[in-house]
């Protein structure tokens, strides 16, 4: 009974809409000889290859956020005892994402000649800086416990700012100073499960449909290159995407008998 | 449809880790592509192409990843389970 009450078939919607895209948003680029001018502005670009790089840029904008949403979102659990859990939390989290890390990042290593599988590595660090903060603010009320995550969010934007070349100078080996574009994400998975009603709150038509609106608005901006839009359209674009699609996921669901998830 | 998204869905780790050994790569169908000057037309070809594409590499990744599961050793090195 308990593990078909703990069973949310949205995130795995969520999960294969993500999976599908993040696929599809490998081909595009290797189909085109990965071209610079995928991560330049639409309006900077020549009309043709400002078409050729609007699937991608859409795709981008959110499928791996919203992987991470749905990790935040699934990886939250209460608990009693702060050390066991923090210590259980390191060796499952190792165990289930490091190792794989490190196999198949050698073996892809072997096979192609590059380091890859950097979403496994950013998990396990955001991972366990969720299991940090959730200890630490487990007697604080949810406006300062969303204030701390807010900090945390300038912490890791400020070390992505100290650090960009991060990834260039260990060869791809360690990604994870760019955790301030996931963390967002992350936190929002987290925070939707430990308070339903904010959850519930996010399915409502009206504010799915704004989601969708703001999403809209956001792209727009940052293509059309509009000063401090790059900022609010990194950390906002992927935000209302995930709560367009997980309303619209949990309807899908409705509709088809699945009833209520929260 | 979405029924297929569900089953992706449970195989996340797993298609995240494979498909790249499964994606294939046709560079002339790129060279297409950037000559398409009409927006409709590139971006329901992307669409098309690389959904296409995407499938046959979610199905392959699949099938070697129930491979894989039937050793217990490779079960755990290649997905942490």
């Amino acid at each position: 009974m308990e593990k078909i009450k703990d069973y949310f078939p949205q995130m795995d919607i969520m999960k294969g809409i993500a999976i599908f895209l993040m696929v599809m948003g490998h081909v595009i680029p290797w189909t085109l000889g990965e071209p610079k001018f995928l991560h330049l502005n639409l309006n900077t670009l020549p009309q043709n290859e400002a078409w050729n790089s609007l699937v991608y840029k859409i795709i981008y904008s959110f499928h791996m956020p919203l992987l991470f949403f749905v990790s935040g979102f699934l990886f939250f659990k209460t608990f009693d005892n702060s050390k066991a859990y923090l210590k259980n939390l390191v060796f499952k989290r190792a165990s289930r994402l490091l190792l794989p890390y490190l196999f198949t990042g050698t073996f892809l290593f072997l096979a192609r000649g590059h380091w890859g599988y950097w979403f496994l590595q950013d998990l396990f660090v955001l991972n366990l800086l969720a299991g940090v903060l959730q200890v630490f603010t487990r007697r604080m009320g949810a406006k300062t416990e969303v204030f701390i995550f807010c900090i945390f969010y300038f912490v890791l934007f400020l070390f992505n700012k100290v650090t960009p070349n991060l990834y260039n100078l260990t060869n791809g080996v360690i990604v994870f100073s760019n955790l301030y574009m996931y963390y967002p994400a992350f936190i929002m998975g987290v925070l939707c499960r430990k308070y339903p009603k904010a959850y519930l709150y996010i399915q409502k038509e009206y504010v799915s449909l704004f989601a969708l609106l703001l999403y809209i608005a956001l792209f727009v901006c940052k293509e059309i290159g509009i000063s401090g839009g790059n900022f609010f359209a990194v950390l906002l674009m992927p935000l209302s995407m995930i709560v367009f699609l997980n309303a619209y996921s949990i309807k899908y669901q409705s509709k088809c008998g699945g009833g209520q998830f929260v | 449809m979405w029924g297929g998204a569900i089953r992706i869905g449970k195989y996340s780790l797993e298609i995240y880790i494979l498909h790249l050994f499964f994606i294939m790569v046709f560079p002339i169908i790129g060279h297409i592509m950037l000559r398409i000057d009409n927006c409709a037309t590139v971006v329901t070809f992307q669409i098309v192409y690389s959904a296409t594409l995407a499938v046959v590499s979610i199905v392959l990744s699949i099938v070697v990843a129930d491979f894989i599961k039937t050793n217990k050793i490779l079960k755990r090195l290649f997905f942490g389970q």
